[in-house]
């Protein structure tokens, strides 16, 4: 769904720049770039005389048009595939996106426009939502503007929702300290002046979220910071 | 009268003709904190004042040892020329708060009822008057320990995200705050992947 803030918005353009497979009649290439598509795009077409229907990889702007005028036909693109559903069904939060698409997610949006693929939405809805929160938990823990793994693999319009998130756990408030508590087993003296991040003494150190369902094998007396 | 000293704030950038930025759906700390001093709290005057006439209202007059309800920017003021004492609202003694923090351990997906802007009150108030706190230690642990569960409680939200329609009670506004770019940011972004479905609606 197309908003106000998207009509200028770069991120937009870049999203429809992904390659899609088309499956059409050959066309004539000199045609295309004379439409101004540029000439590295317009010699994918080949002019073979033959009446083959042939698979071929364009942007996804350009295949739009093609299917729009009754050209050819749209094909799943890869990176949307079997597997990477399979994947993200099974644990959305560690599949790579970075090497399948950087702008997955946008990609998606668009091609959903397109084709009626309720079971993709579903698969990519859910698994930005889960993605969001994994976010929210590895920025908890001070990783904010380090290039982290995690970060490695999120697309880019989760790292734009990443600032936004930085920048707003890192306000200090409640006698001065912010939000990023590493959670385990605090002694009584780390929770002396609340202000401070205290670590665990010989316990996970910090691992365990705050509020996890795992037991703290560490457990000591003097004010664990699980919520069990 | 600023009260957040040195903490650095986003920057509020404003060109013409954009549409705002998620940074600037959010308050500034200073702006929530302008808004939260304008609860009232219970001060003790000890020396008389007459009526004060302000263009927000009128307050007065003091005359000890009565009483009065006050905006805390007033008994702020107030205190700070020694006229008077602040007195702890009362669901930040520390047995309130440990009832509190007894009552969010409780129950999983609902967060317990406090007040409003406890957050700001609760930091200004120990920053300014903290030697006149009893049992301020008690009081910061269960502070400290109310602002995780509940913020605990807000991540786990994060997984139940939707992009129509979000629906919690009790949320202070600090916190609203805090997780609104957040979620606004997820609700674009899932409207955008999922266009068909939100044209459904």
């Amino acid at each position: 769904m197309q908003s106000a803030e998207d009509f200028m918005d770069p991120d937009d353009f870049l999203a429809e720049e992904a390659a899609i497979g088309v499956k059409g009649l050959p066309f004539d290439s000199q045609a295309l770039i004379n439409m101004g598509v540029s000439e590295q795009v317009g010699e994918m077409g080949n002019n073979n005389e033959s009446e083959e229907r042939v698979e071929r990889q364009i942007p996804y702007w350009v295949a739009i048009k093609f299917v729009q005028k009754g050209l050819g036909e749209l094909q799943m693109p890869k990176i949307f595939g079997r597997p990477v559903r399979n994947a993200l069904k099974a644990d959305p939060v560690h599949v790579n996106l970075v090497e399948q698409d950087p702008r997955f997610f946008a990609f998606g949006g668009k091609f959903l426009e397109a084709v009626e693929d309720p079971e993709l939405a579903e698969v990519l809805d859910k698994s930005y939502v889960q993605r969001t929160r994994a976010t929210l938990d590895h920025l908890e823990y001070g990783a904010a503007g380090k290039e982290t793994v995690f970060v490695s693999k999120m697309d880019e319009t989760e790292r734009q929702g990443m600032s936004h998130q930085e920048n707003i756990l890192n306000y200090p408030y409640i006698y001065g300290y912010t939000f990023t508590v590493l959670g385990g087993c605090g002694d009584s003296q780390g929770i002396q002046d609340v202000g401070i991040q205290s670590e665990g003494i010989d316990g996970c150190k910090g691992k365990k979220m705050i509020g996890s369902e795992e037991e703290c094998g560490n457990r000591k007396n003097n004010g664990c910071r699980s919520l069990s | 009268m600023v009260l957040a000293n040195d903490i650095p704030e986003p920057v509020h950038i404003k060109l013409d003709n954009q549409v705002p930025t998620l940074q600037e759906y959010s308050y500034a700390l200073s702006e929530l904190e302008f808004l939260a001093t304008q609860s009232l709290v219970r001060f003790e005057p000890t020396s008389a004042l007459p009526v004060v006439k302000l263009i927000c209202g009128t307050y007065g007059p003091f005359s000890p040892p009565r009483k009065t309800y006050v905006p805390l920017w007033l008994a702020l003021c107030l205190y700070e020329h020694d006229r008077g004492r602040i007195l702890l609202p009362e669901w930040m003694t520390a047995e309130a708060l440990a009832k509190s923090v007894e009552e969010e351990q409780k129950f999983e997906g609902v967060f317990s009822s406090i007040h409003p802007h406890w957050m700001v009150i609760s930091k200004i108030l120990i920053e300014k008057t903290g030697q006149d706190i009893p049992n301020l230690e008690e009081i910061k642990k269960s502070l400290q320990r109310l602002k995780e569960i509940r913020w605990e409680k807000m991540r786990r939200g994060v997984s139940e995200l939707n992009p129509y329609h979000l629906q919690t009670n009790n949320l202070s506004y600090m916190e609203i705050n805090l997780i609104r770019p957040v979620f606004v940011k997820a609700m674009q972004t899932l409207r955008k992947i999922n266009p068909a479905e939100s044209t459904a609606l």
